[in-house]
């Protein structure tokens, strides 16, 4: 794969043990991504997205969490071999998140100014007073007006675009390499999904540092990201350049996916119409391809044998028994 | 926000206005003459006479009631018949002895409840975490008395590293003080202890689980750092307020353990008036442990809003 | 069979909750049940009467003819602590369902009339909380003089807020669901809809609710029977032989720990199997 890569994720695997028994969340999933470089992370809930980028924080509790396989490699390190005080040190400095919810996200009873400061006292050991002046800049580069005034407010009064403004500028402090932002825009108005998308690509591109964007909106990751990896029932499905991707689908869950895209004006949570059936529970996944049971496509081999996965040029991948073909969409 | 305030000092007004009517009809209402019984077997028809006539018991009931509170308003709870001393001065110079058993008892049960509290909800459902809830279990069903009885048992009749009754004001010196207060203070922090820990407990597993925890360990943050600096303050809220009301609710068990110990204080005053049949220190006693109790619940409310940066928005936006 | 594979990992789990689960019910249930027999039939049960007297006996340890050994007046422990366990249990489960009858009859009239019968009875809770309980309880009782009935009434009256509360706020929960609402719409009266809809959903978190309230309303009388205003003597209470005893503490710890120990563990058992209810309740109303 690529050579040099920021964060190379390989054949990882992460079961959680449940009251229910174990849930495959994330079960064999290799990605790279080089430093600079956006890649979305697409699939509805349930999929594993989430439990793929708390498991490169190293934010799922030893109990719960069973590190069934796999590696993290992190510029040249394996995460899942660090100490959790080695983790420490790189979260919140190396590699940051951005989480799902503005509104619970934030410390209720905490002055925003303080959040934002705690990280670079933490991390770069920053005086009081330094780190309230970094604050406010940091306010401001996130587009928050009158960020003097705004580093004093508490949580509760800001609006939910105001607080993933905060939560972006808490990512930030630090100049992380990598950002993980998870499903940053689900939670918010229309109108302020977009700037919040606009704003995360200009810090991306002043920066210089590399994204994951998880979203279940294909729609989200057209204007953003470089790359595209679909992810369903706790694999990557399908792979490729953005552009080639959504122009060229093959597995047909990709296809799916985007005939019932959400556009950006679509309200929040909307359901995806297209595609019959739910995701299968990942405590007993289904013997063959995950996605058969409710793929129009599907024929006897894909129900009774795991896909391979094929590969073409230009970082291309897809796991499907029965591609569509090219020129399909 | 001023509206709110004047319309919840109405509602104080009206609750201890009733607080006076119960200890009024308390002492009025009871079954007997307690005429007779402040004067005992013995009496004669006309000492009775002129007994119901000083304690006003021969007017309608109406009438005493607004006597009784007009002396009341003016600080005048009565006399106490056999050490003939004002019933407000007996009250006020033996609160300071309750008060010192209620606020360290406090500091004990604090001090306990918060370290275990706090690391039994961190490590929730290990073997500390169960330990910690049996042996709350069982204070919580170990009765005051038995607390004190046990420590007495312990530390002062096999160890005797304190005496088991007795009393030494404060102003015969902080440590000699303290030497007689530490056991009966331990007895009741004891006796409210699980209730803090199981309730800070608790709050302090609903809070870990919140975004906002996930977003501090994710900015690498140390485990104590979350614990202290972000899960603490939004957890305690409800122990605020339970510490606040448990210093009225305390008096109940302050009155065992000042009769345990032989301590002076109200409970002690309240006991002892019932067993030598005054009945103005009991009344006396009871209403200004009502009122006090009363006017801390009130305190606690005001305090609460000042406290949650979202409750003073809220109420300052009504 | 792919379902066994997935299933292993809950069913060890799963076995060894149950047995736990059954050891802290059934223990509790244990005592009660022999504490409650031992009361009822004390006097049948073989031992010395707890009410003579004997001044060559007096605080005699431990023995085979007296169990607990003797107290400062040479009269039985063991007797004398069963005696005063049924008083505990008496008044511990009759305050209980007096505050029961009472609350539940108030809070459910005032969840389901609202309004100005609601105002009302919340005014006269708030009457009875603006007291300390205990201090509440002493007052009454030093006033109205110490027996039985009344130690029942005060601590009763004690819970009659609580229930209130609880059943107001249950039957405004419940007034708006379907069910009611069904029956409401199908023209059942008021009071039917009360006794038939309502109560019956009521029962289960109450009863878990009230084995707590019992554990509390236990060591009300005992601090009440320390103090001398629980039911008079000579009829021994458990507060009452550990304050008569607590001078000789040193002498005869068994005349003050025997009667505590029977104390003890009654609450004990009280909480820990009202507890194991209350979370069977939570797991039963979750999966719901």
């Amino acid at each position: 794969m690529t050579a040099g890569a920021l964060l190379s994720i390989r054949g990882l695997k992460s079961y959680l043990r449940t009251p229910r028994g174990l849930v495959r969340a994330v079960d064999g999933v290799s990605v790279d991504l080089a430093a600079g470089r956006t890649l979305g992370l697409v699939g509805e809930s349930g999929c594993g997205k989430s439990i793929l980028a708390r498991s490169i924080m190293g934010l799922i509790a030893d109990a719960v969490l069973d590190k069934a396989g796999g590696q993290i490699l992190f510029d040249g390190r394996d995460l899942r071999g660090l100490s959790e005080k080695e983790m420490r040190r790189l979260r919140g400095r190396e590699i940051a998140m951005i989480f799902q919810d503005p509104m619970t996200s934030l410390n209720p009873v905490m002055r925003v100014g303080d959040q934002i400061g705690q990280v670079l006292r933490l991390h770069f050991g920053s005086s009081k007073a330094e780190a309230q002046r970094r604050a406010v800049e940091l306010l401001a580069s996130v587009g928050i007006p009158s960020p003097e005034r705004r580093a004093r407010s508490f949580p509760h009064e800001l609006s939910g675009g105001m607080r993933q403004r905060v939560m972006i500028a808490i990512a930030l402090a630090c100049d992380p390499k990598l950002l993980i932002a998870d499903e940053p825009t689900t939670a918010l108005d229309v109108t302020v999904q977009a700037q919040i998308l606009r704003l995360l690509r200009e810090q991306r591109e002043k920066r210089g540092m590399a994204l994951i964007l998880i979203t279940h909106n294909l729609g989200v990751v057209a204007g953003v990201a470089d790359e595209v990896a679909v992810m369903y029932a706790g694999r990557i499905v399908e792979h490729g350049q953005t552009a080639d991707l959504l122009r060229a689908p093959r597995m047909p869950y990709t296809a799916a996916l985007m005939q019932s895209a959400p556009r950006l004006a679509d309200p929040p949570h909307t359901r995806l119409q297209a595609i019959q059936g739910r995701p299968p529970m990942l405590i007993d996944p289904p013997a063959g391809c995950r996605f058969a049971p409710r793929c129009t496509r599907a024929a006897e081999i894909c129900r009774r044998e795991p896909a391979e996965t094929t590969e073409a040029s230009g970082e291309r991948r897809w796991t499907c028994w029965r591609p569509l073909e090219v020129g399909h969409a | 926000m001023a509206a709110k305030l004047l319309r919840q000092l109405g509602a104080l007004a009206g609750i201890l206005l009733a607080v006076s009517l119960v200890a009024f009809l308390l002492m009025n209402l009871a079954p007997g003459d307690p005429a007779l019984a402040i004067l005992g077997e013995t009496a004669t028809v006309e000492s009775i006479a002129a007994m119901r006539a000083r304690l006003g018991l021969d007017l309608p009931l109406s009438e005493r009631y607004l006597d009784w509170l007009g002396n009341v308003l003016r600080g005048d709870l009565g006399q106490s018949f056999r050490a003939n001393e004002p019933v407000l001065g007996a009250i006020l110079g033996r609160f300071p002895v309750t008060l010192e058993l209620l606020i360290g008892a406090q500091v004990v049960a604090l001090g306990l409840a918060l370290p275990v509290g706090i690391y039994t909800a961190y490590r929730a459902r290990g073997l500390a975490d169960r330990s910690a809830l049996a042996a709350a279990l069982a204070l919580i069903s170990t009765p005051p008395f038995l607390i004190g009885i046990i420590l007495i048992y312990v530390f002062a009749l096999q160890i005797n590293l304190f005496p088991a009754t007795g009393y030494v004001p404060l102003s015969e010196g902080v440590w000699r003080n303290l030497h007689t207060m530490l056991l009966p203070i331990l007895t009741l922090g004891l006796f409210e202890f699980p209730l803090y820990m199981r309730l800070l407990r608790s709050d302090m597993i609903q809070t870990l689980q919140q975004n906002f925890i996930s977003l501090a360990r994710a900015i690498g943050l140390p485990p104590w750092r979350i614990l202290l600096g972000h899960a603490l303050r939004p957890s305690s809220f409800s122990l605020i307020t339970v510490v606040g009301i448990n210093m009225g609710r305390l008096i109940g068990g302050a009155v065992i353990v000042e009769v345990l110990f032989g301590l002076p204080g109200i409970g002690q005053l309240l006991v002892d008036g019932i067993y030598q049949r005054e009945y103005l220190v009991v009344q006396g006693v009871v209403l200004f442990v009502g009122v006090f109790f009363v006017l801390i619940n009130f305190a606690v409310d005001v305090l609460y809003v000042m406290l949650d940066p979202r409750v003073r928005i809220d109420h300052a936006s009504r | 069979m792919t379902t066994q594979a997935a299933e292993t990992p809950v069913a060890a789990p799963a076995a060894v909750r149950r047995s736990r689960l059954s050891l802290s019910v059934s223990l509790p249930v244990l005592w009660l049940g022999a504490a409650a027999l031992a009361t009822i039939f004390s006097a049948y049960l073989p031992m010395p009467d707890p009410f003579r007297q004997s001044l060559l006996r007096t605080l005699q340890s431990p023995s085979p003819t007296n169990l607990f050994g003797t107290d400062s007046l040479g009269r039985d422990v063991l007797a004398r602590s069963i005696l005063g366990l049924r008083v505990s249990l008496v008044v511990g489960l009759g305050s209980v369902l007096f505050g029961f009858a009472l609350g539940g009859a108030l809070g459910l009239v005032s969840g389901f009339f609202r309004g100005r019968v609601d105002f009302w009875i919340s005014a006269a809770m708030t009457l009875i909380l603006s007291f300390p309980p205990l201090v509440l309880a002493i007052a009454i009782m030093s006033y109205a003089g110490p027996s039985l009935g009344l130690v029942i009434f005060t601590l009763g009256l004690l819970f009659v807020p609580a229930f209130a509360r609880i059943t107001r706020a249950n039957t405004l929960s419940l007034a708006d669901r379907e069910f009611v609402l069904a029956a409401r719409a199908m023209g059942m009266r008021n009071g039917r809809i009360l006794l038939q809809e309502i109560l019956p959903n009521l029962v289960a978190p109450l009863i878990a609710y009230g084995m707590l309230m019992v554990a509390v309303a236990i060591i009300g009388e005992a601090a009440l029977s320390f103090l001398g205003l629980s039911v008079p003597p000579p009829q021994p209470t458990l507060g009452g032989m550990v304050a008569a005893e607590r001078a000789n503490l040193l002498d005869a710890p068994w005349a003050v720990f025997g009667p505590s120990l029977f104390l003890f563990l009654t609450v004990l058992s009280l909480n820990v199997a009202g507890d194991q209810l209350q979370r069977r309740i939570d797991q039963r109303e979750a999966a719901l």
